[in-house]
């Protein structure tokens, strides 16, 4: 059995310090491993990462992270991505890592993930170099995700994104913005690839529970959505043990 | 608005609200709603704390051309992790 601790859009300022720290510091108890949904910060302001590791500095379980659009906000994300892996966090672009917990293991994809639509209403590669360029992203990072879920060998795979791979996470939030929350393309990766969990966030007004086209659990963990520090999912491991 | 014309259209005052807590440092969300009705604007969403709901207001109230701004911007505070989720 494996403890997956989730939370995004966490919107580390400068003011911020002191007020995470209490809620993580006690996380070993509850989970295995903390997987951290973009938006970590308000506006891609490397101070505002040096909280935030500040802030994770008690976190005594593996921590992996994807940046969301806030962290890219300031043109900072090399430098944020260098300093939450200088404080022990992994930070993962369309790349993987597995994490050895207890007996079993659990791999993890992470992309920040990008917009463009849904299925019968998605924007389309087509057109002035612009459109062509917001789904050629989306596409990308897609792809990458999908290699990277694809390519892991563990007990247990994760996908860790900001932006939403599916619409019933999105409830709640105006229509009109879908295109800007989130892509299925990301959720037909995962589901070629194959995953046990998809955590993300960005999504604000939306809900917390869904599921992909093929099957897959899709949670957005968005603070703003589940309204704690993290929420904790259970994962069955070789044995398909559940939780104690 | 200025020299007595006509106000701005409520969809065109919306979006500049929504650009400014965008791009305003002391803000920074793009997730707090803008309604305009008659002479008042509602704002509602979610902040971290109570020097961010008063940074909404610092923000926006300088753009209100006269409007009365209603502040429904919500403190969002964090429970206790209690639960855990067993997904099959």
């Amino acid at each position: 059995m494996i403890r997956v601790a989730a939370v995004g859009d966490i919107h580390v300022g400068l003011d911020s310090g002191g007020c995470l720290r209490p809620h993580f510091e006690h996380v070993a108890e509850r989970a295995d491993l903390l997987l951290l949904a973009g938006d970590l910060t308000r506006h891609g302001d490397p101070g505002e990462a040096t909280v935030l590791a500040d802030e994770l500095r008690d976190v005594d379980v593996p921590t992996v992270a994807v940046l969301g659009n806030h962290d890219h906000h300031s043109d900072a994300g090399d430098r944020i991505t260098a300093q939450l892996v200088e404080a022990g966090i992994c930070v993962l672009e369309g790349d993987s890592t597995v994490v050895a917990v207890d007996g079993s293991t659990v791999g993890v994809a992470g992309s920040k993930g990008f917009g463009g639509g849904f299925a019968g209403a998605c924007a389309t590669d087509f057109g002035e170099p612009e459109m062509k360029a917001f789904i050629g992203h989306t596409r990308g990072v897609a792809d990458r995700l999908g290699s990277a879920l694809g390519s892991l060998d563990a007990d247990v795979r994760i996908a860790l994104l900001h932006y939403s791979p599916v619409e019933d996470t999105l409830r709640g939030e105006r229509l009109e913005i879908y295109p800007f929350l989130g892509s299925y393309l990301l959720a037909e990766a995962i589901d070629r690839a194959g995953a046990d969990l998809v955590v993300h966030g960005h999504a604000h007004g939306g809900v917390e529970k869904g599921m992909t086209p093929g099957g897959v659990h899709v949670r957005n963990v968005a603070q703003p959505v589940i309204k704690h520090a993290y929420h904790v999912y259970c994962l069955g491991g070789p044995d398909g043990s559940a939780c104690d | 608005m200025t020299g007595g014309g006509p106000a701005e259209p409520a969809a065109y005052l919306v979006e500049r609200l929504r650009e400014a807590l965008a791009h305003d440092p002391r803000v920074a969300e793009l997730g707090i709603s803008v309604t305009v009705s008659g002479d008042a604007v509602l704002l509602t969403g979610d902040v971290a704390t109570p020097e961010r709901k008063a940074a909404v207001t610092e923000v926006v109230e300088p753009l209100l051309e006269g409007r009365t701004l209603h502040n429904g911007v919500t403190v969002a505070t964090l429970a206790e992790v209690d639960t855990r989720e067993e997904l099959a």
